[in-house]
């Protein structure tokens, strides 16, 4: 796995969104030093506020680092154009405000603009691309819809179809499955690991979800203040210990009995008598 | 079929915009205090046209055609380029700050031009549209930046924002004009309230070429207002260079702004309304939506300069006053959707 080359590689990247963070920080993301490599399905995963959607927008250029590199191949992030950034990497983002009303079909269509020039319609191919995109993501039924008019999961797989259309080397998803039903994130991420096998496409997904890191990545790297606290593949990783160090929450690890894969069971505080909050902090902090 | 329905519905769609703009012109060109038959009119500017082409002497004209080329159709074309140019500001200024109530008028920015041009009145510069144009582009910038400040999709914050920037321009034009003669602060009042003025032919070509160079440009560039209204993070995640793109939009914007209000003063609601008219016909895709609200923005300033000129004839009203009559019913229906859809 190691031999393959990088798609992405994130050298020492440091980031705060406070303009006052001197060297000494505090940074958001220190010195941040990972890589993605081609055709993996890659899970990050961290606790709440520890940057992880920074990062996507960090990747695809949204705002620069404060120091350190992100190269997309051989190139440096900062010297690429915005519009090669968004032919390499797509990303879905976990939601979308906006003050007007796009059909469905004209949302995913937008996924095609890095590869059109400036005033053009879009061509036959584009069209044929949407609608594959839309079936492959079910939402053909809402092709002429409102976008604003549908649910959270529906919207959530339109923004999914627009990145399918946007044909990238890269998907960076942000909190993927967090509006979707049961039915759909399994549904949804088998069609995205399968695409990505098709077209060659390296899959970053980043997310709470640990059981979906288990179940669907290749490898997973777990964020902590800022910084990768444990790289591996899922079985690796996802472990009591390291569980109980980052988020704080005790649990227990089983199996999947299906695929074999890692699965988290939560242990409630009101089913558990006899451990107590401070045994658990300690050794969180005893180990950091 | 499907994969041509956009194509056939621009094309029908601005078709339909053409020939509404076309009538309303020619009515324009026909009501007055004298009325001319739409036969007499078109006979003349056909004539006028062939004679043009074909480089032929001109015959004497007559008192129709006087009152046709020298009074009439100077207007008209004025509100055309005007009503057009108003209307695109507004639309780019909607996608961009991601705001259905977003207008040139009521964020201060035509205030900022009018400032500008009265600056440059004040201190006797001859160039009165540069003078707006800047003024302009700073109260645009200014906007913008409260807007950033605020989070784009704070509606009403924004529309504050417009309103202390109102009200500051507002303020100091009121102190220009102070300091300024009796006789020309009457002109500067009537000018201020909003009036279509009628120019000789080679103003017109100027300003017209500079409008419509600036509205091609604007319609070239009209697809990255579809990724802005996503939003500035989403916009350069689907390859726009906002930065760029954001100060390309300004300055063209506020060129449009700066020049409608140097000669024809504040004239609102324009931008605010055309652009929610031709969504409500063809969608939000700015490709179609830019060149679309042009065509109504030039429809709605021509009717409501004749209303303004034949209503009390012969006196006249502002047209400004004409527009926000009708304009500021609409701006509380878009006001009370706003508060269901946006917070």
């Amino acid at each position: 796995m190691s031999s393959i080359p990088p798609t992405i590689r994130v050298e020492n990247l440091r980031f705060s969104y406070d303009d006052k963070t001197t060297t000494e920080g505090p940074w958001l993301l220190d010195n941040l030093t990972f890589n993605i490599r081609q055709g993996e399905t890659l899970g990050i995963m961290g606790p709440n506020g520890c940057g992880k959607s920074t990062l996507i927008n960090l990747l695809s250029k949204v705002y620069p680092p404060h120091d350190g590199q992100i190269f997309i191949g051989k190139q440096p992030l900062k010297h690429m154009k915005q519009i090669d950034v968004a032919r390499m990497i797509a990303v879905l983002p976990q939601d979308i405000i906006m003050g007007f009303h796009y059909s469905v079909k004209e949302m995913v269509l937008m996924g095609r603009a890095p590869h059109q020039k400036d005033w053009a319609w879009e061509t036959y191919e584009d069209y044929e691309i949407m609608e594959e995109a839309l079936e492959l993501t079910c939402t053909s039924q809402y092709a002429n819809r409102w976008f604003l008019e549908l649910s959270g999961g529906e919207k959530c797989r339109v923004l999914l179809a627009r990145a399918l259309a946007q044909r990238p080397k890269v998907f960076l998803l942000d909190e993927p499955t967090a509006n979707l039903d049961l039915e759909h994130q399994t549904r949804m991420l088998d069609m995205l690991i399968n695409f990505s096998h098709r077209h060659g496409s390296t899959v970053c997904i980043i997310t709470h979800d640990l059981n979906l890191v288990g179940e669907y990545c290749d490898r997973g790297i777990i964020l902590k203040n800022g910084k990768v606290y444990r790289e591996g593949s899922p079985k690796e990783i996802i472990e009591e210990h390291t569980i109980s160090d980052v988020y704080r929450a005790t649990v227990h690890i089983g199996e999947n009995p299906s695929s074999g894969a890692p699965h988290i069971f939560l242990k409630p505080q009101h089913a558990l008598p006899h451990t107590s909050n401070d045994n658990t902090s300690d050794r969180g902090t005893s180990n950091a | 079929m499907l994969h041509t329905a956009h194509h056939t519905r621009w094309k029908w769609g601005l078709l339909a915009c053409f020939c509404l703009t076309s009538l309303a012109s020619l009515t324009a060109l026909c009501i007055g205090t004298v009325s001319i038959s739409p036969a007499t009119a078109l006979h003349a500017l056909y004539q006028s046209l062939s004679n043009a082409l074909m480089n032929k002497e001109p015959s004497a004209l007559t008192t129709n055609e006087i009152i046709l080329f020298e009074l009439r159709a100077p207007r008209v074309l004025m509100a055309i380029l005007i009503g057009a140019s108003l209307a695109i500001v507004g639309t780019i200024f909607q996608s961009m700050l991601r705001n259905p109530l977003a207008d040139p008028y009521l964020l201060g920015i035509s205030s900022g031009a009018a400032c500008g041009a009265v600056v440059a009145l004040m201190l006797d510069w001859p160039a009165i549209p540069f003078s707006a144009f800047a003024g302009a582009l700073l109260s645009a910038i200014l906007v913008v930046l409260i807007a950033h400040r605020t989070g784009n999709m704070h509606t009403h914050t924004l529309l504050l924002a417009g309103v202390v920037v109102n009200a500051f321009l507002a303020s100091i034009i009121a102190i220009l004009i102070t300091f300024s003669s009796a006789h020309s602060t009457q002109g500067i009042v009537f000018w201020l309230m909003g009036n279509i003025s009628t120019q000789n032919i080679t103003t017109l070509m100027i300003i017209g070429s500079l409008i419509l160079i600036s509205m091609s440009l604007l319609f070239w560039k009209s697809r990255s207002l579809d990724l802005l209204a996503q939003g500035e993070p989403i916009a350069k995640q689907l390859g726009l260079e906002v930065e760029h793109h954001k100060w390309f939009l300004l300055l063209l914007t506020s060129l449009l702004t700066g020049v409608a209000v140097a000669y024809n003063g504040l004239i609102g609601f324009v931008g605010l309304i055309v652009p929610h008219i031709g969504r409500f016909l063809i969608g939000s895709d700015n490709r179609l939506l830019i060149p679309i609200s042009a065509l109504l923005g030039a429809t709605v300033m021509v009717i409501a300069d004749t209303l303004a000129r034949t209503i009390i004839a012969p006196a006249e009203l502002p047209v400004g006053a004409i527009t926000a009559l009708a304009g500021a019913p609409f701006f509380l229906i878009l006001l009370k959707r706003a508060r269901h859809t946006f917070t």
